[in-house]
């Protein structure tokens, strides 16, 4: 009863104070909550998308003299390796090297969707793969012939040309160790209905045939990619144990799984940075909040003694104040968070964080209410004012330098060696974080937020002649008393500006940190497909591409293959004047200079060559040295040594070459790629329109498809929920330590501005007070706040380098959105100085007698 | 000396409610070192109303604290109703001062946010006793039956100083601590306050008010001087 | 200092309503009043006639709602000119007693090293030099009223108004306060004007005004 009237009390004359305590406790709440929401969701997405991308879950291989009985459920896949195919073209014959011809069921395409890709003609019969189509110069209708390795020729004819976008796995070669190289999927592809293949290819010698299963497993999985990925090896590995030897599993739906749950890891570390420090800013944020009411509960503390209160009753109200506004917070906390993604909040995770980081911010609460000793008598109120005054004690033990060479230690010990964050250890199913790498960043936000403490109570202590200096043109001879004031306010008056500096910094470091995330997601995805739209295999000139609507722009580059030793690599030729406006060119891409550098040397000189690190090293080449490269048609051409290249969009990593596009077209003739600059509309767009313009035989990807398909899961899991989320939490907490602690700052001060006022200060010498507060926390923000923002963006960046594929050259800076944390929180700052001015130009009489 | 407390307790009982014996105390403000108590004693009997002055500085406050057992004497003892409240754990000290004493500041005696009526519910259930009937004939007999539902914010300053004393006497106390109640009062007012005062000490209850008025002076059955720490 | 003839302070028809419509109260109505350069006027009457409300109008801390206040020796500018000692803890808690009582100076724009020594001599005067570092918690009750009082003697006023200045203070403080500030008065030619229901200060000031009910009954300065 006299807690139910207790807290009835205190929301009829506290309203605002309690809701704003609520609010910071629901902002606890809400972030790990909105977090985890988003991070289950994100963690089905990433599962239900690499299922969806897998058309065959598993291909289980007959084994060498074993007899397989068809698996239920299954459908028959036949290889049979062919030396190669033959087409009369116009009275030209036309050859390919050595093929594959598969042998399907009717119904395969319908059980397995995504397997094949229908370009041209029907969608049964024979079916020719796109290049083989493209090499022959065959479509619908054209007949072609196998060469059978023993056999007589046979001839078909071919019913359509279909692309076969998983070949990798289609083609792999089932049980082959772990280390191997991915093996490169047959040039030539001919598909057969099943009885055709047979008639053609059951005589066929059996090392030159391949029996294979294709299976489709019960999708019902968990939604979290790290156990679905343990569920599917282990019942991938009992079907081998069953099958005793006779077939190996193939299982492109685990290794699917395994990469996405890397990812997936990746992403609940991201959850830990960046929700962690933001869950703790608003702990501190609601402490103070709370603590901002101490004086008027002194008071209430000293008389509830004098009334005969023990400790316990004591403990008993603040608990009751605690859980009223801790019941409230959660209940808003976890409401936002479910609106915004629904059940998924509700995971055992999520609610295991978010409760604890509602017990953190609980305690946080109770302390600051417990924390005002009873001012009953002098000395008690003597020894109270002294504190205020003392250093504090982390300070005094010089806690902020500790922390931050601890920090930049364990930095520079985690990051030597180019560690891995997320470790796949060798023949576990388990992933494991190298947690040790949280260290350092943990420890520059812990050290950073000290060091900004102790700044701000150096200005306001010893520094107050700066202060003083800082105030006159406001204050005029004044200024030595404002200073003073704020002085003597310096514990109240350095924690917000401490927290106006973290918020701050957190905003800047979470914006730069997911900006560098989104370019550096944009440049992966560009590597893979060379530009936003890349069309291949066209004989047509660039201008009928550059006519299509929505293009903007056109780069050719120049495509070949060329010998390196016996290896057959990539060789490109480049525009170097006009290729970066086509595409990303990233200086991670190049050994020993930056992009730039690199290919300026290209635009120097004309038989400049670029190769792979590891070409220099077999070939022990020195810069200016002459390269004789033999193309796949014979031609030979001079080049001489000038870089190395990494990566290339399109290219596999490691093994291509660069060249001048002039130079080479002068020694052969060369396939052009051309990379294609929309307008802004959707490269998915733009591709279906080319497709429709130049035909089939193009090759045209978009970077929005590719990024499905071969990007990684991480980059394909839409992050801007996540930086929304940050992004407004980031901004919200800005406000929020600025303005409103700032606010209640000045409800506690009305007394002193009231006093001054009445001995006669002009509203002009009261908004000195004011706007010297609002200008200190202002600096506070600005300078360290951003200081502290930009240290850790670049720690973040840095530790969080596995993230990144290829790594950021530099940071990138969302400049709209600091313009924006800037602009509203300088907004608050003005509206809690203007409201505490027009508090104090409330006839200063009626105001005293308030107090 | 326990055997001697406990031979006490029964004189005490029905002699004197409180006894406070060779007080002293000390403290530092700011870097002077303030003596002050310098070996008080003092006993009151039940309805007696003692008035303790003195200037300022001179330990009314301190004497009063350590009465009240909300500040421990850096020697002596106090006993409340034959109980020890000096130098015990907190909480039974909070107990003594809930069951046998009322305290009455100059201001600020109620809690912001209760109504009047919720202020004396409050001391009662600290002192562990409810008692509407109680609280209904002190609100009646200060004139406040009209005002039980009022917010402090909403009194009058006659209204605040009749409320303080109700929930001072909300627990029945055996012995009302006044710490200068009457400062902010007018003449007309201080009178009533006193008159209540006094009231209260007819029948079993000890009073001692600290103050400087005269008025409190005259009307005393006892004035104890304070000087500098010592009994004058 | 010039001197202007002409009272103090000079008032007609005074009136000060607080709220409005039924809840509105009457605090002061009626009122008139004259005040010359160097009179001491001890204000009693009940709690709740009206003297702080006509003490505030006086200051020109407050606004009339009906007639006028005037202060013709001050050029009609209350503004630093009339020091206001207060009934309750007036010091700002987070200044020095020094800072204090150089406060008004500084607000007034005096020069900080000369607000500075005014507030120290001021402090010297009513023998509070050794609290001039204290801060206010620091302080008890009397000395905390004391200094108020070298506070409103700091900025040489031409009329000082004090609302019950002694409240807090025992007998000894409250004689030693109404002695200087009516040394003061007389030293400065300052008008002196003490809200009090104490009689003993008020019998230590020659005027004596009586407000009841909101109405000036007796005025004899």
């Amino acid at each position: 009863m006299i807690i139910l009237n207790w807290l009835r009390g205190l929301l009829l004359t506290r309203t605002w104070r309690l809701a704003a305590a609520a609010l910071g406790i629901a902002a606890a709440v809400a972030l790990p909550a909105a977090l985890g929401g988003f991070l289950t969701s994100a963690k089905a997405t990433m599962t239900a998308r690499s299922i969806e991308r897998v058309p065959v879950d598993w291909q289980v291989e007959t084994q060498p003299g074993a007899a397989l009985a068809p698996l239920p459920g299954s459908r028959e896949a036949d290889f049979a390796h062919v030396t190669g195919f033959q087409a009369e073209e116009g009275g030209q014959t036309l050859t390919t090297g050595p093929g594959q011809v598969l042998g399907l069921p009717a119904d395969y395409s319908a059980v397995f969707p995504g397997e094949i890709r229908p370009l041209a003609g029907r969608s049964s019969g024979p079916l020719l793969a796109q290049q083989t189509a493209a090499n022959l110069h065959a479509v619908p209708g054209s007949t072609i012939k196998i060469h059978r390795k023993g056999l007589p020729d046979a001839t078909v004819t071919v019913a359509g040309v279909v692309d076969l976008p998983q070949a990798d796995s289609l083609f792999q070669r089932v049980g082959a160790p772990p280390a191997a190289q991915p093996q490169a999927p047959p040039d030539n592809v001919l598909l057969l209905p099943a009885a055709d293949w047979h008639r053609l290819f059951d005589a066929l010698p059996r090392d030159q045939i391949r029996v294979q299963y294709h299976l489709r497993i019960d999708h019902r999985l968990p939604s979290d990619p790290a156990e679905a990925y343990v569920k599917v090896t282990g019942e991938a590995r009992n079907l081998e144990v069953r099958l005793a030897g006779a077939g190996l599993v193939g299982d492109n739906l685990g290794a699917a799984l395994g990469a996405a749950r890397e990812d997936a890891l990746y992403s609940q570390v991201l959850f830990l940075f960046l929700g962690v420090p933001g869950v703790a800013l608003a702990i501190a944020l609601t402490a103070a909040i709370t603590r901002s009411g101490a004086t008027r509960r002194g008071g209430e503390q000293a008389l509830l003694r004098a009334r005969g209160a023990s400790r316990t009753a004591f403990v008993r109200l603040a608990v009751a104040e605690t859980a009223l506004v801790a019941v409230a917070g959660t209940v808003i906390g976890l409401g936002v968070a479910l609106i915004l993604y629904g059940s998924a909040v509700l995971t055992a995770t999520t609610i295991w964080a978010a409760g604890l980081s509602l017990l953190a911010a609980c305690a946080a609460v109770l302390a600051s209410v417990l924390r005002p000793p009873s001012v009953t008598t002098a000395r008690r109120a003597v020894d109270q004012t002294r504190t205020q005054s003392r250093t504090p004690a982390p300070l005094r033990l010089g806690l902020d330098a500790w922390l931050l060479t601890g920090s930049l230690t364990v930095f520079w010990i985690t990051s030597r060696n180019g560690y891995q964050l997320v470790l796949v250890p060798e023949g576990l199913p388990q992933l494991s974080v190298d947690y040790w790498a949280f260290a350092g960043p943990a420890l520059l936000w812990a050290g950073g937020g000290l060091l900004a403490w102790r700044l701000s109570r150096l200005l306001l202590g010893p520094g107050r002649t700066l202060v003083a200096r800082l105030a006159r043109p406001l204050a005029g001879p004044l200024s030595g008393t404002v200073a003073a004031t704020l002085a003597r306010q310096r514990g109240a008056l350095s924690r917000t500006m401490t927290l106006a500096a973290l918020a701050v910094a957190f905003a800047v470091s979470t914006a730069v940190f997911d900006a560098t995330y989104r370019q550096q997601t944009l440049v992966d995805a560009e590597l893979t497909n060379g530009a936003q739209v890349t069309v291949s295999q066209t004989t047509r000139p660039a201008g009928d591409l550059a006519a299509v609507p929505g293009v903007a722009g056109v780069e050719p580059l120049q495509h070949r293959f060329a010998y390196v030793g016996s290896d057959l690599q990539d060789l490109y030729g480049i525009r170097p004047r006009t290729i970066t406006g086509a595409t990303h060119l990233s200086d991670a891409y190049f050994a020993a200079g930056t992009a730039r550098q690199i290919v300026d040397r290209l635009a120097r000189q004309p038989d400049a060559l670029l190769v792979s690190q590891e070409t220099v090293n077999d070939f022990q080449l020195q810069l200016g040295d002459q390269i004789r490269l033999r193309t796949e048609d014979g031609t030979t051409i001079p080049f001489h040594y000038a870089g190395i290249v990494t990566e290339f969009p399109t290219a596999p990593r490691d093994s291509c070459l660069v060249a001048n596009a002039t130079y080479l077209a002068a020694h052969t003739p060369t396939d052009a790629v051309y990379l294609v600059r929309t307008d802004g509309t959707a490269p998915r767009v733009v591709a279906d329109r080319l497709r429709a313009q130049l035909g089939p035989a193009a090759k045209i990807t978009d970077i929005e498809t590719t990024r499905q398909v071969v990007g990684s899961s991480l980059t394909a899991v839409d992050l801007s929920g996540l930086t929304a989320i940050e992004l407004g939490y980031a901004l919200a907490l800005a406000v929020a330590a600025t303005g409103l602690l700032l606010v209640l700052g000045f409800a506690e001060r009305r007394r002193t501005l009231a006093l001054a006022a009445v001995l006669g200060a002009r509203p002009r010498q009261l908004g000195a007070f004011v706007w010297t507060e609002v200008l200190l926390t202002a600096l506070a923000g600005l300078i360290l706040g951003t200081a502290i923002g930009w240290a850790l963006s670049r720690m973040l960046v840095a530790v969080l380098n596995g993230v990144f594929d290829p790594p950021p050259d530099q940071l990138a800076v969302p400049w709209p959105y600091v313009t924006a944390v800037g602009c509203l929180g300088a907004a608050a700052l003005l509206a809690a100085g203007t409201l505490a001015v027009r508090a104090t130009r409330r006839l200063p009489l009626t105001v005293l007698r308030d107090l | 000396m326990e055997v001697t407390v406990s031979s006490e307790t029964t004189r005490a009982e029905s002699l004197e409610i409180v006894r406070a014996e060779e007080l002293y105390r000390f403290y530092r403000a700011g870097d002077e070192e303030v003596r002050a108590l310098r070996g008080v004693s003092l006993t009151v009997a039940p309805g007696e109303v003692v008035a303790v002055t003195g200037p300022s500085g001179s330990g009314k406050s301190t004497l009063m604290a350590c009465l009240a057992g909300l500040d421990d004497p850096d020697g002596g003892m106090v006993w409340i109703a034959g109980r020890r409240i000096s130098h015990r754990r907190d909480a039974e000290q909070a107990a003594l001062r809930a069951r046998h004493i009322g305290v009455l500041f100059q201001s600020g005696n109620l809690i912001e946010h209760l109504t009047v009526a919720q202020n004396i519910d409050l001391a009662q259930r600290l002192a562990g006793r409810r008692d509407p009937a109680w609280r209904d004939a002190i609100l009646g007999s200060l004139g406040l039956t009209l005002r039980r539902r009022a917010r402090p914010s909403d009194l009058s300053g006659g209204e605040s100083a009749r409320a303080g004393l109700a929930v001072a006497l909300a627990n029945r106390p055996a012995l009302l601590l006044a710490d200068e109640p009457t400062g902010e009062l007018d003449a007309q007012t201080e009178h009533r306050v006193l008159s209540l005062l006094h009231a209260q000490a007819g029948e079993r209850t000890g009073v001692v008010i600290a103050s400087h008025s005269p008025a409190v002076r005259q009307r005393a059955d006892r004035v104890i001087q304070l000087s500098d720490g010592r009994v004058t | 200092m010039t001197t202007i003839d002409g009272p103090v302070v000079e008032c007609r028809g005074l009136a000060r309503t607080y709220g409005r419509g039924t809840r509105a109260v009457v605090a002061v109505h009626g009122v008139g009043c004259v005040l010359e350069p160097g009179a001491q006027v001890a204000v009693t009457g009940p709690s709740g006639s009206g003297k702080t409300t006509l003490l505030h109008l006086l200051a020109g801390l407050d606004r009339p709602t009906a007639g006028q206040v005037t202060w013709p020796a001050l050029d009609d500018e209350p503004r630093g000119k009339v020091a206001v000692v207060f009934q309750g803890p007036s010091l700002l808690p987070p200044l020095t007693v020094a800072e204090n009582v150089a406060l008004p100076s500084l607000i007034f724009g005096c020069p900080e090293a000369a607000a500075r020594s005014g507030a120290l001599d001021a402090l010297g005067t009513l023998g509070l030099g050794d609290l001039a570092d204290r801060l206010p918690d620091e302080l008890s009750g009397g000395q905390a009223q004391r200094v108020a009082v070298a506070r409103a003697l700091a900025t040489r006023p031409r009329l000082i108004v004090a609302d019950e200045p002694t409240a807090h203070l025992d007998s000894a403080h409250a004689s030693q306060v109404i002695g200087l500030l009516s040394e003061v008065s007389a030293r400065t030619g300052a008008a002196l004007l003490v809200a009090t229901h104490d009689r003993a200060v008020a019998g230590r000031l020659p005027g004596r005004w009586v407000m009841r009910d909101g109405a000036l009954r007796e005025a004899d300065s």
